[in-house]
């Protein structure tokens, strides 16, 4: 995070208990007023994180709530009071908020996340924290956040329980990083799993662990310390323990062995899941044998803009998933999608499949083709 | 011995937060579970994540070593 402007006398007075932090320090006090972070769900987990991001300076506030308080909110909600009750939770936070800092900038969605628009609400923020109460939600953020490489603040509560971690998909991280599908690859079925609204849960834990997510938030976003990557931080409150578990990346879905699909195309759809990925060395390869293939960038116009693979169709993912779309994609050669990471290409690679063309998806994405590019030119 | 810790709900099926428990293979792990404890952890351990030292296994036959700790988490999704 890039810091803001020089702190104003007013700033200075305001932020001193953080400027006397050998660690922390002016710069750092810069780069949080001049972060842009989302918090979706300003409920139990999400008031005490909003309290504090507000309280420590975070220049900007995207707060993600469609929901109305409730008085059985009061007892975690910390945001909210009983005037509040009956009305828009961003409207009582962006109340509470401003109180704290006038200067704090909010930036208000009213609309429910969801896997469809999810993408488009978090591009454009340094950081995400997921506080809200759905599993569907929940993978919808991680995913989004997976898609845009936004680092995700994520943690879950229940009854006396949390389970709080860092998800970061980033190819230079240790296997790509890890998201949440590394800990739950699927939501559980539904009702299989209690609720809240179920089965309680204990408010001040709620403060315990939103408390926690604001401060990795500013670890993250200052850089300092060890952010809580490749760990999950599982909380007992009746025991009053915390455990530190290990996390990390599945095996990647792409290995040499097992999916050489490009050196052996062959007609997708009753193909397992597993052959559809291949890895740059593989697309190399393929190239270098002068084998049929066309590179197809499903990246947004803007993401293109700053460097694309020489030769690669152009056309973008929502483009890709309807039929006008796909009309300027040759039939005759293996379809290779690529994105940014890699689960846009991959949904690119089954619609197209689905349509009768044969397509994979690049593991690993257009920074891996920009890695072994480098490679090359070290090497030879 | 594979260290197993369990959490949360399935901390409290097993009525242990952690056991030491000798086993071949994921499988082998599972029922040795499931005997020790009965049909609440088995309920329990159908939702849960298992992390063999951090990375999340699903197959049976996978190998698990006298020298791995084992994690098992429920998934819950409150905020």
């Amino acid at each position: 995070m890039p810091p803001g402007p020089p702190l104003t006398p007013e700033q200075t007075e305001t932020y001193a208990r953080h400027l006397l932090l050998p660690a922390l320090g002016e710069v750092a006090q810069r780069r949080l007023l001049a972060a842009r972070v989302c918090v979706v769900g300003a409920g139990g987990l999400g008031s005490p994180a909003l309290l504090y991001l507000a309280a420590a300076g975070v220049g900007t506030l995207g707060i993600i709530d469609d929901d109305v308080v409730d008085r059985t909110n009061l007892q975690r909600q910390v945001l909210h009071g009983v005037d509040d009750v009956g009305r828009s939770k961003l409207d009582s936070a962006a109340e509470r908020l401003r109180a704290i800092d006038p200067d704090l900038v909010i930036e208000p969605h009213r609309e429910r996340l969801t896997a469809d628009n999810a993408t488009a609400m978090l591009r454009g923020y340094d950081l995400v924290l997921d506080g809200t109460d759905t599993f569907e939600t929940r993978y919808a953020v991680s995913d989004a956040c997976a898609e845009l490489g936004i680092p995700l603040v994520w943690a879950s509560v229940l009854g006396f329980d949390a389970q709080i971690s860092v998800f970061w998909a980033r190819p230079d991280l240790a296997g790509g990083g890890t998201t949440l599908r590394d800990l739950f690859p699927d939501p559980p079925a539904p009702g299989s799993v209690p609720s809240c609204a179920e089965a309680g849960v204990l408010g001040s834990l709620t403060g315990q662990v939103g408390s926690t997510m604001a401060t990795e938030a500013i670890k993250l976003i200052t850089g300092i310390g060890e952010p809580l990557l490749g760990r999950v931080l599982v909380l007992d409150a009746l025991a009053q323990r915390w455990t530190e578990v290990p996390l990390r990346p599945r095996e990647r879905r792409s290995t040499p062995v097992r999916s050489a699909p490009v050196e052996a195309p062959a007609r997708a759809p009753e193909r397992s899941p597993v052959a559809d990925a291949v890895d740059i060395d593989q697309l190399r390869a393929a190239v270098a044998q002068g084998e049929p293939v066309t590179l197809l960038d499903v990246r947004e116009t803007f993401e293109v803009a700053h460097g694309a693979i020489p030769g690669a169709l152009h056309i973008p993912l929502a483009h890709v998933l309807t039929e006008t779309g796909r009309e300027a994609i040759p039939r005759d050669a293996v379809v290779v999608a690529y994105c940014q990471v890699g689960p846009r290409a991959e949904r690119a690679a089954t619609a197209l499949r689905a349509a009768g063309i044969d397509a994979r998806w690049l593991v690993g994405g257009y920074p891996a083709w920009v890695a072994a590019e480098h490679e090359n030119v070290r090497t030879s | 011995m594979t260290q197993v810790r369990y959490f949360a709900a399935a901390a409290e099926a097993a009525g242990t937060p952690s056991e030491a428990i000798h086993a071949g293979t994921l499988g082998d792990l599972r029922a040795r579970m499931i005997a020790a404890h009965g049909p609440d952890l088995e309920r329990v351990l159908a939702r849960c994540a298992v992390l063999v030292d951090g990375r999340r296994v699903d197959d049976p036959e996978a190998p698990i070593a006298d020298a791995d700790v084992v994690d098992i988490l429920p998934p819950f999704a409150g905020g």
